[in-house]
C-alpha cells in the first residue's frame, strides 16, 4: 500500500517513513502544502497522512482542494492541534480520521490500516484466500494452520492483491503502490516478488493463490 | 467557584463597608427634608401659638382699657359706668368674660354678673403694668389680667390728688385712689383655635411627608435604575463576552465616563485573554511537535530496530533536546523578565568587539546559508551597558537575520551614531503588517511550526531585554529590506 505523508518536520517525516516502510508500506513525502497537493492530485495513494501547520499552503486548504477536485482518497490528519474544535473542523472539511500529536506510532499504523480496510470495504481484518488466511491488523499469514514468514514488501504485495480480489493489477500499479516514488524501480521486481510469494504460499495439490493474466498483470481469484 | 473568589477579592479591594448610595440619597432627600419640615412645623406651631396668645392678650388689654375709661372717681367714691346690656359677655355664668374691681383695702367695688357669688380674690400688690396669667375662674380655664389704675376724677370739685385731667396717675403712689381691675376671659376658644391649628400643621405635615416619601422613593428608583442596570449587566458578564463590552440602552451623563472606562478595560482584558489563550496554545503546540518527533523516532527504532538508523535517531534526539532547551530557556527568561526585577550590571564595552564576537558565533549557520556580514562600526566607539543582556539582544537579531535573509545575501551592522545600532537584511517575504507583529511571541512569517530551532520567541525576548535596559528597539521595512534599530539611552552612550 502506498502512503503520502505531507509533513514539514524532516525528523518526523524520517521516523514515520521508516516506521511505515517497516510495516510494508511505500511512503512518499511532501514537505509543504503545495507539493503535497500536487502529489495527491497526480498519483493514487491509499492513504494521505496530512499535517495541518504547513508552509506555503496549510493542511486544511490542501484537504479542501483535494475534495473540491473530486479526490476521494482517505485522509488522516496528524496535528499538534488537539482541541475538539480543531478535530471537528478537520473532519468536517473532509478528513477521514484525526490523530493528535504526540501519538503512539502503533496507533498511527492501526488507524492507517483501518482506513485501508474501509477503502476496500473490508470490515474483517481476516482475509480468506482459499487455504491461505491473512490478518491485515497484525500482518500474520497462515497457510492452513501454519504461519508463513513474509517480508514486509511480500506481505504488502499479497495484501494489495487480496484487497483487489477479482481484479487484475498491472505490474506498474503494483510497483507504484508498493514502492515510494514513481518509475524508479526495476521492471522485474514485481515478478520476482510474486514468484517468492507463490513459493511460500504453495499448498500441494492446490491452485496458486496468485494467478497471472498474460500481458495484464496478477490477480487473486 | 471563580465568581465567589472574585467577590471575596473585590470585597477586600472595596475597603470598609460604607453607606450605600441609595441610603445616602434616602438620608439626604427624605430624612433630611422630613426633619427640616418637622422642625419647621414645630417652629410654626410655636409661632402661631405665641401669636394667637399675643392677640388674645391684646384683646384683654383693650378690654381693660375700656374699663379705664368707664371707671370714674367722684367725691362719692369710684363709679363704674357699666351696662350689662352692652356687654353680654359678662352676664352668663359660662362667661366668656369675668371682671372684678377692687379697692386696695379689700373692698370689692364691682363685679360682673357672670361671676355670680364667686370671687377671684383681691390681687396682691399694686401694679400699673397689666399682669396676665392663666387660672381657673368658675371652673373654667381663663386668661386673667390684673392691673391697678387711678380712675379719672369726673367731679366738678377739684381733684383731691391735684392731678390734671386726662393725665394718668401712678396707682402705686396714690393707693387710696387706686382700684385694681381683675379681668378674665375664657381660654376655650383660644385653646380650640390652637388645637385646630396644631392639628392642621401635623396632619398637613404628615400628608406632605407621605407624599414626599413616595415621590422620593420613585425618584430614587428612577435615579438608581441606571446603576442597577449596570450592576446587573456586569454581574451577567462572562469572560467570553468581554469583546462586546457592556451596552446600556440609555446611559445618564454621569455614568458615561465610568461605562467608557469599564468597556475600555474589558476590551483590554479581552485582548489580553486572547493573547494568553494564543500563548498557551502556541506553547502547547511548540512543545508537542518536538515531543512527537522524539516519541515517533524512539518507537520506530525500538519497533523496527534499525541499527543504521539509530545514529541518526540519536542525532535527532540531540537536536530536539537542544531546541526544546532553547525554547524553554527563552520562555523562562521572558517569564523572569516580566515578573522579577533583573539585576543589571553596567560596564563599558566597545560595540565593534561585541558585534565581532557575536558574528563569530553565528558564522557556522551563516556559512551554511552563504550569508555574509558587513559591519560599519567605529572601532573606537564606546558604550556603557549590561553587556550580557546587550549580547543576548544583538545575538538574537543576528541569528534572526541569518535565518531569514535570502540565501547568499548580506547582513549589515552599522553603528550609525553614538548609541544607535542598525541590523539590516533583505526580507523580500515580509509585509508592512509583519513589522508590528514580529515582536509577538511565537510569531513567525512562515505559519508552519515545525521546530527547527526557531520557536518565534527571539524578538519577544529582544523587546523584553530592551525594556529592561531602556533601549528602544524599532523595525522598519523599506524596499524589501528590514532594518532593526537599537537606540541606547543617553546615559549609556559614549562619544568615540
Amino acid at each position: 500500500m502506498k502512503l503520502l505523508l505531507i509533513e514539514d518536520s524532516p525528523r518526523l517525516c524520517r521516523s514515520i517513513q521508516e516506521g511505515m516502510m517497516g510495516e510494508g508500506f511505500a511512503v512518499d513525502v511532501a514537505f509543504d502544502g503545495e507539493q503535497g497537493l500536487a502529489l495527491a492530485e497526480t498519483y493514487d495513494y491509499d492513504v494521505v497522512i496530512l499535517d495541518l501547520m504547513l508552509p506555503r499552503m496549510d493542511g486544511l486548504t490542501v484537504l479542501k482542494r483535494m475534495r473540491d477536485h473530486g479526490q476521494t482518497g482517505h485522509v488522516l490528519i496528524l496535528s499538534a492541534k488537539d482541541q475538539v474544535e480543531d478535530r471537528i473542523r478537520g473532519l468536517d472539511v473532509g478528513a477521514d480520521d484525526y490523530l493528535a500529536k504526540p501519538y503512539v506510532f502503533q496507533e498511527l499504523v492501526a488507524r492507517v490500516r483501518a482506513l485501508l480496510r474501509r477503502k476496500y470495504g473490508q470490515k474483517n481484518p481476516w482475509l480468506e484466500l482459499g487455504g491461505v488466511r491473512l490478518n491485515t491488523a497484525d500482518q500474520r499469514v497462515f497457510r492452513g494452520d501454519e504461519p508463513v514468514d513474509l517480508s514486509p514488501k511480500e506481505y504488502a504485495c499479497l495484501e494489495l492483491l487480496a484487497m483487489h480480489r477479482g481484479r487484475v493489477l498491472s505490474r506498474d500499479k503494483l510497483t507504484n503502490h508498493l514502492y515510494d516514488g514513481y518509475g524508479d524501480v526495476a521492471s522485474n521486481v514485481i515478478d520476482v516478488m510474486v514468484c517468492a510469494l507463490r513459493k511460500k504460499l504453495h499448498q500441494p495439490g492446490a491452485e496458486p493463490v496468485i494467478k497471472t493474466r498474460r500481458h495484464a498483470g496478477y490477480y487473486i481469484d | 467557584m471563580p465568581g465567589t473568589i472574585l467577590t471575596e477579592r473585590t470585597r477586600h479591594l472595596a475597603g470598609k463597608p460604607s453607606l450605600s448610595i441609595r441610603n445616602r440619597l434616602i438620608i439626604f432627600l427624605l430624612v433630611g427634608p422630613g426633619l427640616v419640615f418637622a422642625f419647621a412645623g414645630l417652629v410654626m406651631r410655636d409661632y402661631v401659638r405665641t401669636r394667637l396668645q399675643t392677640i388674645f392678650d391684646k384683646t384683654i388689654v383693650e378690654r381693660a382699657e375700656q374699663f379705664f375709661t368707664l371707671t370714674r372717681r367722684t367725691g362719692r367714691g369710684v363709679v363704674l359706668e357699666f351696662a350689662d346690656e352692652y356687654t353680654p359677655e359678662f352676664t352668663s355664668p359660662n362667661g366668656p368674660e369675668y371682671f372684678e374691681l377692687w379697692r386696695p383695702d379689700g373692698m370689692l367695688v364691682e363685679r360682673s354678673r357672670s361671676m355670680g357669688t364667686e370671687t377671684m380674690g383681691l390681687p396682691e400688690g399694686i401694679d400699673a403694668v397689666p399682669e396676665l396669667d392663666n387660672r381657673l375662674v368658675r371652673g373654667r380655664a381663663c386668661r386673667v389680667l390684673t392691673v391697678a389704675f387711678v380712675p379719672q376724677w369726673v367731679d366738678a370739685a377739684p381733684d383731691p390728688l391735684g392731678a390734671q385731667k386726662e393725665t394718668a396717675v401712678d396707682p402705686r403712689t396714690h393707693v387710696s385712689a387706686a382700684v385694681i381691675l381683675v379681668l378674665a376671659r375664657d381660654r376655650m376658644v383660644l385653646e380650640e383655635l390652637l388645637d385646630g391649628t396644631e392639628s392642621t400643621i401635623v396632619v398637613g405635615g404628615l400628608i406632605f411627608l407621605v407624599v414626599l416619601v413616595h415621590i422620593g422613593l420613585v425618584a430614587l428608583a428612577a435615579c438608581m435604575a441606571p446603576i442597577e442596570r449596570l450592576r446587573t449587566r456586569i454581574k451577567q458578564l462572562d469572560p467570553d463576552q468581554f469583546e462586546g463590552g457592556i451596552q446600556l440602552k440609555s446611559c445618564p451623563e454621569e455614568l458615561r465616563p465610568i461605562l467608557n472606562q469599564l468597556n475600555s478595560l474589558l476590551w483590554r482584558l479581552h485582548d489580553q485573554l486572547g493573547r494568553e489563550r494564543r500563548f498557551i496554545s502556541d506553547v502547547a503546540h511548540e512543545l508537542r511537535t518536538p515531543i512527537a518527533e522524539l516519541k515517533s523516532a524512539a518507537e520506530v527504532v525500538l519497533t523496527y530496530q534499525k541499527g543504521a538508523g539509530s545514529a541518526s535517531f540519536f542525532e535527532d534526539v540531540r537536536q530536539i533536546a537542544d531546541e526544546m532547551e532553547l525554547m524553554v530557556g527563552n520562555m523562562l527568561t521572558l517569564s523572569r523578565l516580566e515578573t522579577e526585577a533583573p539585576h543589571i550590571h553596567y560596564q563599558a564595552a566597545a560595540p565593534a568587539a561585541v558585534v565581532a564576537r557575536l558574528i563569530a558565533r553565528a558564522a557556522p549557520k551563516a556559512e551554511a546559508r552563504a550569508v555574509t556580514f558587513a559591519t560599519d562600526i567605529d572601532p573606537s566607539a564606546q558604550m556603557v551597558t549590561d553587556t550580557l543582556m546587550f549580547e543576548q539582544i544583538v545575538q538574537n537579531l543576528i541569528n534572526n537575520a541569518v535565518t531569514y535573509a535570502p540565501h547568499g545575501s548580506s547582513v549589515t551592522l552599522t553603528w550609525a551614531a553614538p548609541g544607535v545600532l542598525h541590523i539590516a537584511n533583505a526580507a523580500p517575504d515580509l509585509e508592512a503588517a509583519d513589522v508590528e507583529a514580529m515582536f509577538q511571541r511565537f510569531w513567525r512569517k512562515d505559519p508552519a511550526r515545525a521546530g527547527g530551532g526557531n520557536a518565534g520567541l527571539g524578538l519577544s525576548l529582544v523587546q523584553q531585554l530592551c525594556a529592561v535596559l531602556q533601549i528602544s528597539v524599532g523595525a522598519a521595512l523599506v524596499d524589501g529590506r528590514l532594518t532593526l534599530t537599537l537606540t541606547l539611552p543617553s546615559e549609556q552612550r559614549r562619544q568615540a
